[in-house]
């Protein structure tokens, strides 16, 4: 298996500023990677509620209006695992997201679980009705109880067939080591036990579990995002 | 292929699954992603970060704000997976489709020099939107989606990009064209 030429870290290389809210668990995912590699960077809050992403200038960078946005010099993206992507390829920061194409790929299918199948579940139904009430409706007892089937029977199998691809299983999605892909778990998993610690994400041993190996990993020294991101 | 057995291969129960050897993966994205890195296809996939960037987050938009719209908005409530949308609903869709998805599209695909998000030749991207396309203007060719003049302009640009198309769509167009 061939290891790609990417991009490898350079004494000049250009700044990134990140766009966001401290309270989006898409948002922390690519600071958190960057403190943890000492990678310099500016964060720019962007308060949604007032529509500061929706100005000319936001809209120019993003004109889907959404938060991480990236500025890279110049260079702008958004979608949050298209930045973590990017980061690692940029930094050469092979330990988070493999260059060898078999690792790789068990970061690709489990940064797709994330965002296609664990994300709109866990956020829409156990999550967003308690962070933000006013805005998102309580579900349903039929859809409660068809999204409480769904985790149990496809969503932890699902994470545990990702854990198992690897030649040498770990605690991570990435194996022993976290990747970009378990960034992305940390702060949707905190805030659902903080919000809403009586549903079934906060009650299955995995995710208990799973959690407290990502704050053992990562909390020590990023205290000061994952605690404004749970305020 | 029962539904037992591709739950096996895949607890989600979705399609596209690759099975490569004892390697089995789903997600049609991260297969793109898989064969564009194992054969080394720099046309389709680039190893330049910025590069790759571009079609990652052409994949994601596709995957987020594309086909989220096509499916379930235009092509489900025709084909009857999902009831009909009300007026307000409808009004709401076309809205964000004109406000947010279409700029952000070609804001995307402007990047590339375009007609294509390869630029003048095809990449994975291209690929991820094909399959789309082919369904939404099989189904619901008088849709807002198939009247948006960049989008029929670009499906014409892949198809005929794509010296393969006929024999590897043929058989799709035929099902979702077929009343």
């Amino acid at each position: 298996r061939r290891i790609h030429s990417v991009g490898r870290k350079n004494t000049t290389m250009s700044k990134l500023t990140i766009h966001g809210a401290l309270l989006s668990n898409n948002v922390v995912p690519p600071l958190i990677l960057l403190k943890e590699k000492n990678i310099e960077f500016d964060f720019k809050p962007v308060d949604l509620f007032k529509g500061e992403s929706r100005t000319p200038s936001f809209r120019a960078m993003n004109p889907m209006h959404c938060v991480p946005t990236m500025d890279d010099d110049g260079y702008t993206l958004w979608e949050s695992k298209a930045i973590l992507r990017y980061i690692c390829n940029k930094y050469g920061l092979d330990d988070w997201y493999p260059t060898e194409t078999d690792k790789r790929v068990i970061c690709d299918v489990a940064l797709d679980f994330y965002n296609n199948s664990f994300y709109p579940v866990v956020s829409r139904i156990f999550l967003y009705p308690h962070l933000f009430p006013t805005i998102y409706s309580t579900p349903s007892p039929a859809d409660l109880a068809a999204a409480e089937k769904t985790f149990n029977d496809e969503i932890i199998p699902t994470f545990k067939k990702i854990k198992a691809m690897h030649v040498s299983p770990g605690e991570f999605l990435g194996g022993a080591q976290p990747s970009i892909a378990d960034l992305c778990f940390i702060i949707l998993l905190q805030q659902t036990f903080e919000y809403n610690k009586d549903c079934v994400v906060s009650k299955t041993p995995q995710m208990v579990q799973y959690l407290k190996s990502l704050q053992r990993k990562l909390n020590p020294k990023h205290p000061e995002h994952i605690k404004a991101a749970a305020a | 292929m029962t539904f037992a057995a591709l739950s096996q291969m895949n607890p989600m129960h979705a399609i596209p699954v690759l099975k490569d050897g004892d390697f089995t993966m789903w997600e049609s994205k991260s297969i793109l992603r898989y064969i564009a890195n194992k054969h080394n296809l720099e046309a389709w996939y680039p190893t330049d970060p910025q590069k790759r960037a571009h079609v990652d987050l052409a994949l994601d938009f596709c995957n987020n704000n594309f086909q989220n719209v096509i499916g379930p908005k235009v092509v489900y409530p025709i084909v009857g997976i999902v009831s009909p949308l009300s007026e307000a609903e409808a009004a709401e869709v076309e809205k964000q489709w004109k406000e947010d998805v279409m700029p952000s599209f070609e804001h995307i695909l402007r990047r590339s020099g375009g007609p294509l998000f390869g630029g003048s030749r095809p990449n994975i991207a291209d690929l991820a939107f094909l399959g789309h396309l082919v369904t939404v203007f099989g189904k619901a060719p008088d849709s807002f989606v198939c009247k948006t003049e960049a989008i029929s302009s670009y499906f014409a640009a892949v198809k005929a990009a794509l010296p393969k198309y006929a024999d590897a769509f043929g058989p799709s167009e035929a099902f979702f064209s077929a009343k």
